[in-house]
């Protein structure tokens, strides 16, 4: 039989030898090659050591094996085989194969629950053991949730020194606030009733206020808005811009007499104006909320915390810079899910592009680098779920009151903007574009070029057209099954990370890189130069990424599948996914042709790439860049998918993955 | 048009080596590529109307992992019928289709996965025998042997095709989505006997 079978033959053998010494509890040791010499031998011995395995598994693990896995495998091994001579050895780790993957498939999900639920209790062992155990357990997901549960740890240190800064300024803050007034004052003042408490107040505590109170008892009722007290109010603010998903940041302006609202475009003078810190959109208090999606939301204000700034400004500060103080301190509370969701929407907070590049040669580095990008996975859901410190909050019945008042408030504004917030965005929606370049174009255009240089603007555009397709796909799974999937279904925001991970860093990626194209594009009808803006994205900081991306996006996919179809038992997931199907962004894409796609992109770069090559004579001043850029997208695509070929904790992980893939 | 179930969805991917036209078979049957030729395929969801029915097929190409076996593995997860492509000028091909992509979705996706064997570029052996170039239009690969091959290997069906004229084109993936529903005898007669509503 060809080399191919034997390497996979190898490779299982491979496997079954980890996967051996995993269950038997040592830690895990390097695969020595010497073992796989004997290619004759291979094939029975394999079958022996699964078989060994999985005995050993039975003692471990009584609920591992099923009944039908045995007949199964009884079944395949007394099939007549259909290949052709020799393919003995070929059946033979197909066999096993199958035999691991039973196992495996039976064996590792529910084990892993109970041993995380176990270890929630001993949470006292340090990091390097725990590394050891969890590579004891064999299972790839066990490890995550060591490394997530090692970062939690590591976050809570960090923000528990932040939040003591932060609760200080608040304790004292709120003293202040004590002293002014106290709440039976404030009740019996008649003025608070007139419906210009804000005013009234504002007046007493000597600080400006912001448009949005106006606005929030608009659309709340102004009955109740009194109780709510002021350090409650910007963080119900915070709350409604991660359900409303338009992260816009107003602070109130005074501006020029020449200013225009930007959506109603009347005058701003006179009335409340509001402005955009992000943005910098201007507009009215009241046409705000009809105004779309912050456009730069990846540059969010209140990711960064304001450490220095805040006790500068202490007493003097305006409501804006109150509310980030404060939607810090709240932020530690347990949120609604849809808190976390807003998080994961922009850039995960401490990510730092590592400038390495990823492939070194000693195991310690790789291990670190994969510990450092999952960190980045989990560090959007892990930073949401502090334990809480009560005594800050007040646990009278007023509180308890305007939050469940602003709560419904908030469920009512979301429907209304739920719709919309898809439909505004140009990348969503389908246009009907010429197919390609030479169709597009009028002749009179073409008519000094030829047909080679046509051939290369059809590519060109071709590109920069699938370009946005591939945008179009990865905003359709964040906007309509990730948004569906935490709304609708109110499914934990883990599991939505799971099934998509990193993809809020993959659609920021390949939406800059679009936009770069479309610039380019968008400069003249024949695009002269593109090696250039290919050459930037696939290198330095950019190209370390996207291969950090897309990497965990590739090694994710055989999980991101297995729970999909998981959840796809539940019934009401599936009238779900049957519910988008019939919307016609999706062009009846489920997800999982949408997560396959995703994968399938950075496969073709070095298509198109290429294609682009071949129709650019040698001499141009492009050439030599696409043929940097062509070997730079090779050695990119080569680095995380042969990952596995690196290290053996790699390999392991790898294999892991090959086999759940099936199941 | 009858009433389709939205799940009842056959993956059919497309495998072969490198420059042996699946893109090309790809891109013609859902006719983007009139005219033109792309450089890549994009996974698709589509309708195919079966006379009597229709389904609905998502299509793949393996374009651009021919190198990457862990990605190509992530690709065949689910694969409802597979289409082995080679190219009729060039026999190493047919050989590759022989030992490494048979064997290979058959150990992916199990032994009795369904799969038709497509000859591409089948044009090229009219423009041989034009240009009287006799000689060499022996060297390609014979239909007959083909289909003895394909028998050998218990393909569903095996067509000689040409893409760039939309010759055959249709008919392999009708035979593929009828490969599948062969396998499938609950969805079966629903779909040949238009009963499906």
């Amino acid at each position: 039989m060809p080399g191919t079978f034997k390497r996979q033959a190898s490779k299982v053998w491979q496997s079954v030898r980890s996967i051996g010494h995993l269950r038997s509890h040592s830690t895990c040791s390097p695969v020595q090659e010497e073992d796989c010499h004997e290619p004759e031998q291979q094939s029975t011995s394999v079958r022996e050591k699964s078989e060994a395995t999985v005995k050993s598994d039975d003692d471990i693990n009584v609920n591992v094996m099923s009944p039908q896995c045995d007949v199964e495998l009884k079944e395949q091994l007394g099939r007549p085989r259909t290949m052709s001579q020799g393919a003995e050895d070929v059946n033979d780790a197909f066999v096993v194969k199958q035999r691991i993957r039973g196992t495996l498939s039976v064996g590792t999900l529910p084990r892993y629950q109970g041993t995380i639920d176990a270890r929630q209790d001993s949470a006292s062992s340090d990091l390097e053991s725990r590394k050891d155990r969890s590579t004891a357990y064999g299972s790839y997901l066990q490890l995550q949730e060591l490394i997530k549960e090692h970062d939690k740890q590591h976050e809570k240190v960090v923000s528990d020194k932040y939040n003591d800064e932060i609760l200080k300024d608040f304790m004292l803050r709120k003293k202040r606030t004590k002293a002014r007034m106290s709440l039976t004052e404030f009740l019996t003042d008649p003025r608070n009733f007139q419906g210009d408490e804000d005013q009234s107040l504002a007046g007493k505590h000597g600080r400006s206020i912001s448009g949005k109170t106006d606005s929030e008892k608009k659309s709340s009722s102004s009955m109740f808005n009194f109780f709510r007290k002021p350090s409650q109010r910007p963080r119900n603010k915070e709350k409604h811009k991660d359900k409303s998903k338009s992260t816009h940041h107003f602070v109130a302006v005074s501006v020029s007499n020449s200013a225009k609202c930007d959506y109603c475009d009347k005058p701003l003078v006179n009335k409340d104006a509001v402005k955009c810190q992000v943005c910098s959109i201007n507009t009215h208090d009241t046409c705000k909320e009809s105004i779309g999606p912050c456009s730069k939301v990846s540059k969010h204000p209140k990711d960064k915390p304001p450490a220095g700034s805040l006790r500068d400004k202490k007493f003097s500060v305006s409501t804006s810079e109150l509310s980030k103080a404060i939607s810090f301190t709240v932020k530690d509370k347990p949120r609604p899910l849809s808190f976390y969701y807003g998080q994961n929407s922009k850039s995960l907070p401490g990510y730092t592009v590592p400038k390495q590049p990823p492939i070194t040669s000693t195991i310690g580095r790789q291990r670190r680098e994969l510990f450092h990008a999952l960190h980045r996975q989990h560090s959007s859901s892990s930073c949401g779920s502090q334990p809480i410190n009560e005594e800050m909050e007040d646990p009278s019945s007023q509180t308890n009151i305007s939050e469940t008042l602003s709560g419904s408030m908030e469920s009512l504004d979301e429907d209304a903007t739920d719709d919309a917030h898809y439909e505004n965005d140009p990348d969503l929606v389908l246009k009907d574009e010429p197919e390609s370049w030479s169709v597009m174009v009028d002749k009179k255009k073409k008519k000094g070029l030829s047909k080679l240089d046509i051939k290369r603007q059809d590519v060109i555009y071709e590109m920069i057209q699938t370009e946005k397709h591939h945008v179009r796909t990865l905003k359709i799974m964040q906007k309509i099954f990730c948004h569906g999937m935490r709304n609708e279904l109110n499914m934990d925001p883990n599991i939505i990370d799971k099934m998509f991970p990193m993809l809020s860093e993959i659609i920021e990626i390949n939406t800059s890189f679009l936009n770069a194209l479309k610039f380019r594009q968008g400069r003249s009808v024949v695009v002269d130069k593109i090696g250039d803006v290919l050459v930037e994205q696939f290198s330095g900081e950019n190209g370390e990424r996207m291969k950090y991306a897309y990497g965990i996006f590739c090694a994710h996919q055989a999980e991101a599948v297995a729970i999909y179809k998981e959840y796809k038992s539940d019934k009401k997931f599936l009238a779900f996914i049957k519910k988008c199907s019939q919307n016609t962004l999706c062009r009846r894409w489920s997800i999982q042709e949408c997560i396959l796609a995703v994968t399938h992109r950075i496969t073709k770069y070095p298509l198109l790439i290429e294609a682009i090559i071949k129709a650019t004579k040698a001499n141009k001043a492009d050439y030599p860049l696409l043929q940097e850029a062509n070997t730079l997208v090779k050695v990119w695509s080569n680095t995380f998918v042969f990952l596995g070929n690196s290290t053996t904790f790699y390999r392991i992980i790898i294999v892991l993955h090959s086999l759940y893939a099936n199941i | 048009m009858a009433a389709r179930s939205p799940f009842a969805r056959c993956k059919i991917v497309v495998v072969g080596d490198q420059f042996c036209g699946k893109t090309l078979l790809l891109n013609s049957f859902v006719n983007k590529g009139k005219g033109h030729e792309f450089a890549i395929f994009e996974s698709c969801v589509v309708d195919f109307d079966l006379g009597s029915s229709t389904i609905t097929l998502s299509l793949h190409d393996i374009s651009g992992q021919e190198d990457y076996e862990s990605m190509r593995n992530l690709t065949y997860a689910d694969a409802d019928a597979f289409v082995v492509c080679y190219d009729v000028s060039k026999r190493e091909t047919l050989k590759n289709a022989e030992f490494k992509w048979l064997p290979e979705i058959r150990s992916k996706c199990g032994e009795d996965i369904p799969f038709i064997l497509v000859g591409c570029k089948a044009d090229l052996r009219q423009i041989l025998h034009n240009n009287d170039l006799h000689k060499k239009a022996l060297d390609l690969v014979s239909i007959k042997e083909v289909e003895r091959l394909a028998a050998r290997f218990g393909a569903y069906a095996f067509f000689e095709c040409s893409a760039k004229y939309g010759r055959n084109v249709r008919q392999v993936f009708e035979a593929s989505t009828k490969a599948w529903l062969d396998t499938r005898e609950d969805l079966y007669a629903y779909f040949t006997e238009g009963l499906y509503c």
